[in-house]
């Protein structure tokens, strides 16, 4: 679902993303790791169109994002770490205006889907304030339910946990671990390795712009040495590249 | 087309949203708005008014010179529309966090593009609309036209205002393609460029106007130089002769026109939106995303050595001075404004003995002299406005550090208030010398503008901090939009309403003498009376304007 080939990115003269070479089947959860400034902001705004690879390609759902990026972007939604949202429009008006950007999904049953997601985030209590109200847990709630509603079979997410509260966190895993099963591919960028332990079937580590490691936990403690937590695996593989 | 309908649907949802809780405001904000409002289109109407009736006054002469002024005032308003569909274009098609939201969606390019067309169109429209339909109200009142003059200037206005955002955008497109992250620099230098060539073709033309009874001739002599705003290809000249054909009842000439100019519009229209396919989503993720950073070497800067030697002044503030200074001159939006608003009024003032002002007869000289008192004062006020009073507000993000710094807190309003202050001076005091160098005024006036512009440095700088901190607006990152809220409004009619008072009081004693309505005596002693008022309207005003706002401040909770 989602695959690139010899991604690169350049700016200037830094190398951003050193030829990255993925591929993520239907319905994986794909756990993307790496230190500040590793490249994983760079990858997924090379995934969903943002920047243009210097060199390579990348596909999702077997659309190349840079010349059929129309089709690629029906079936993608993206969850930043600190989404746009219009501050004059309501959660419910945000969601419909969502619903019109994706026709070829219209929904005949668009109210229910809505008041479903409103309730499934708790949103439905404030949803006719003003966003400008909102909390930043109950904005990234607002994203998390505007992205689900066109039943995109890939999600590309970047820190999802951030300002959320235990019960919106224990919401958003489930859904994802939902999602998941029911096929969609999960592209999760996150520093919050226990998230990463918890859902991911493979996880990949990239440090300097550079694929340093990919598999499953098991396969990463094997490769790292360290048989412990994520957390130390990690330590240990970005530090061997460090050093 | 279905997104872009969406995507406009959702601007109606917004606007409807902000119209629904405009009762929410206070009645006391709602009659500043609209006290503002009123005042300026009233003044926006009276003084062309005024110069009509004059120039009306003058029979057949005067007829021909108001046309070559219609012909100039729409050549201006079509430059004015494309810089500013340019700038507006560029912050809102390539700058703006919607836009990204909008390529992360599945939506086409140049549809995109069309969407932030519109917006700049409307954006970029509705102000020059403002400014331009009180200057035709006074024209059509002295012209005794009725309500066909105003439908027909609308029904031209819509295409002529498409065709400037279409060359508009083309240009910002064009310049982010090629050279990302640099608009402001280039369309800096066109300006800069085009302000010079212009003073130097004035200075050309002006050499005749050396004495005073050469005044009006040179007025009416000046009006043939003015043939290129009647270059025929150009959208301000269709839109002038379509209006005045309206107005001479051939229509069918004025179709003629109209027709020519939405054919242009949409032809141009089109241009742009073919154009954006190839090239605006290369120039967006160039401008965006360029990752090239410039080196900056802490405690090297001109400012940081300057401050270090300021001993006298506590380590803190010179802190807070060095960082105030930095962000201001590594923002080019910011330091480019004071450089065309200021460096346009230094052009105007070095040349004012080239402009035959100097000869002029004492009453004209005395209104030339206060005119450029006010001017000078009007855009150290409308600069003070837009950039001190949001100061505090954008310090509210970093108050985790300077909110829990051992300093109080109304001390950062005092540094800011003589920071901008002493900087207003410095730009302020040369000007005003100078202008009074070059039209040779008194020793008198030349003492008296210093006093005023020094007292005025100060007590606008100090209106605008206190207002700055009277209604801070913490959530709002962009200084403009801070500005636009009531504190900023309010700041805005104050300053207006504060330099009116001042310039009215000083100005007074001098036209009662030069027009010999009272003799030296009398002058002499309202003289004196009048800078006793200015004197204590200043003291009052920094005053209150300081103890209000530090006290604010002092009270803030966030």
């Amino acid at each position: 679902m989602i695959k690139t080939e010899n991604l690169r990115k350049e700016f200037g003269d830094l190398v951003a993303l050193n030829d990255l070479s993925l591929d993520i089947a239907e319905g994986e959860f794909f756990a993307f790791l790496g230190p500040n400034a590793a490249g994983k902001t760079t990858t997924i705004k090379l995934l969903i169109g943002l920047l243009k690879p210097t060199k390579g390609t990348a596909y999702v759902c077997g659309y190349n994002i840079q010349k059929d990026y129309v089709e690629a972007k029906k079936h993608i939604s993206y969850i930043p770490d600190f989404p746009f949202l219009y501050e004059k429009l309501t959660a419910r008006e945000f969601l419909h205006f969502v619903c019109d950007l994706y026709p070829e999904q219209e929904m005949k049953n668009r109210k229910t889907v809505i008041d479903d997601l409103l309730l499934k985030f708790n949103l439905n209590e404030h949803q006719n304030h003003l966003i400008e109200h909102y909390s930043h847990g109950m904005r990234q709630k607002l994203v998390f339910a505007a992205s689900l509603i066109h039943d995109p079979k890939v999600m590309i997410i970047d820190e999802p946990m951030v300002g959320l509260d235990p019960h919106s966190t224990r919401v958003v895993k489930d859904i994802l671990k939902e999602k998941s099963k029911q096929g969609v591919t999960i592209f999760l960028s996150t520093h919050t390795l226990s998230v990463a332990e918890e859902l991911a079937d493979r996880i990949g580590i990239i440090d300097h712009g550079k694929l340093i490691a990919i598999g499953t936990l098991d396969e990463l403690r094997k490769s790292s040495g360290e048989g412990g937590r994520l957390e130390d695996v990690f330590l240990r593989l970005t530090e061997e590249e460090g050093s | 087309m279905n997104e872009i309908i969406t995507i406009l649907n959702i601007r109606f949802a917004i606007l409807k949203n902000k119209l629904r809780n405009a009762h929410q405001h206070s009645r006391l904000k709602i009659f500043v708005v609209w006290f503002m409002i009123i005042g300026i289109l009233g003044a926006t109407f009276y003084v062309p008014y005024k110069a009509f009736v004059f120039l009306q006054s003058m029979d057949h002469v005067g007829n021909v010179i108001i046309e070559r002024l219609m012909y100039l005032l729409f050549m201006g308003l079509f430059m004015m529309l494309v810089f500013s569909n340019s700038i507006i274009c560029y912050s809102t098609g390539y700058r703006a966090r919607e836009t990204t939201y909008f390529f992360t969606l599945p939506i086409k390019y140049a549809n995109i593009f069309f969407v932030k067309f519109i917006d700049s169109i409307i954006l970029s429209s509705w102000a020059f609309l403002c400014f331009l339909l009180p200057i035709m109200a006074a024209y059509a009142h002295v012209k005794n036209l009725g309500f066909m003059f105003y439908l027909t200037l609308i029904v031209f206005f819509v295409p002529f205002a498409v065709v400037a955002a279409a060359i508009g955008s083309m240009i910002t497109m064009a310049i982010v393609r090629f050279f990302p992250r640099k608009l402001y620099a280039i369309l800096g230098w066109i300006l800069g460029v085009g302000l010079v060539a212009g003073i130097i073709w004035l200075i050309i033309i002006g050499k005749g106007a050396k004495t005073e009874d050469e005044f009006l001739f040179v007025l009416t002599n000046l009006i043939p130089h003015f043939r290129f705003t009647q270059f025929v290809f150009a959208p301000n000249y269709w839109i002038s002769e379509g209006i005045f054909k309206a107005i001479a009842y051939d229509y069918e000439g004025s179709f003629y026109w109209w027709l020519l100019l939405l054919s242009n519009a949409l032809m141009l229209g089109q241009a742009a939106y073919l154009w954006s396919k190839r090239i605006y989503y290369d120039g967006w993720v160039n401008t965006s995303f360029s990752g090239i950073t410039k080196n900056y070497y802490a405690g090297k800067g001109m400012a940081d050595k300057i401050c270090r030697r300021l001993s006298c002044v506590p380590l803190w503030m010179r802190s807070l001075i060095v960082k105030d200074i930095k962000v201001f001159c590594r923002d080019p939006v910011q330091w480019s404004q004071f450089t065309v608003f200021f460096g346009l009024l230094a052009i105007y003032f070095v040349n004012i003995r080239n402009f035959g002002y100097a000869n002029l007869i004492p009453f004209w000289k005395n209104i030339v002299s206060f005119l450029n008192l006010t001017s000078t004062n009007l855009t150290l006020a409308s600069l003070s406005v837009r950039f001190v009073f949001p100061q505090l507000s954008l310090e509210g993000k970093s108050f985790w550090i300077l909110g829990l710094a051992p300093i109080k807190r109304q001390s950062l309003l005092f540094e800011k208030f003589w920071l901008n202050s002493i900087a207003a001076l410095c730009i302020s005091l040369p000007l005003i010398t100078i202008s009074n160098l070059m039209l040779n005024v008194s020793p008198l006036q030349i003492i008296l503008s210093i006093f005023v512009v020094i007292l005025m440095c100060f007590s606008l700088i100090a209106l605008c901090v206190g207002l700055g901190a009277l209604f801070p607006n913490f959530k709002e990152d962009n200084p403009a939009q801070i500005v636009s809220g009531f504190g900023g409004t309010l700041a805005l009619v104050l300053c207006l309403v504060y330099i009116a008072l001042n310039v009215m009081a000083l100005a007074m004693p001098f036209h009662l003498l030069v027009t010999e309505q009272i003799g030296q005596g009398a002058f002499q002693k309202l003289l004196c009376i009048s800078c006793v008022f200015v004197f204590i309207l200043g003291a009052v005003s920094i005053f209150l304007s300081l103890f209000f706002g530090s006290r604010a401040l002092k009270n803030l909770e966030m």
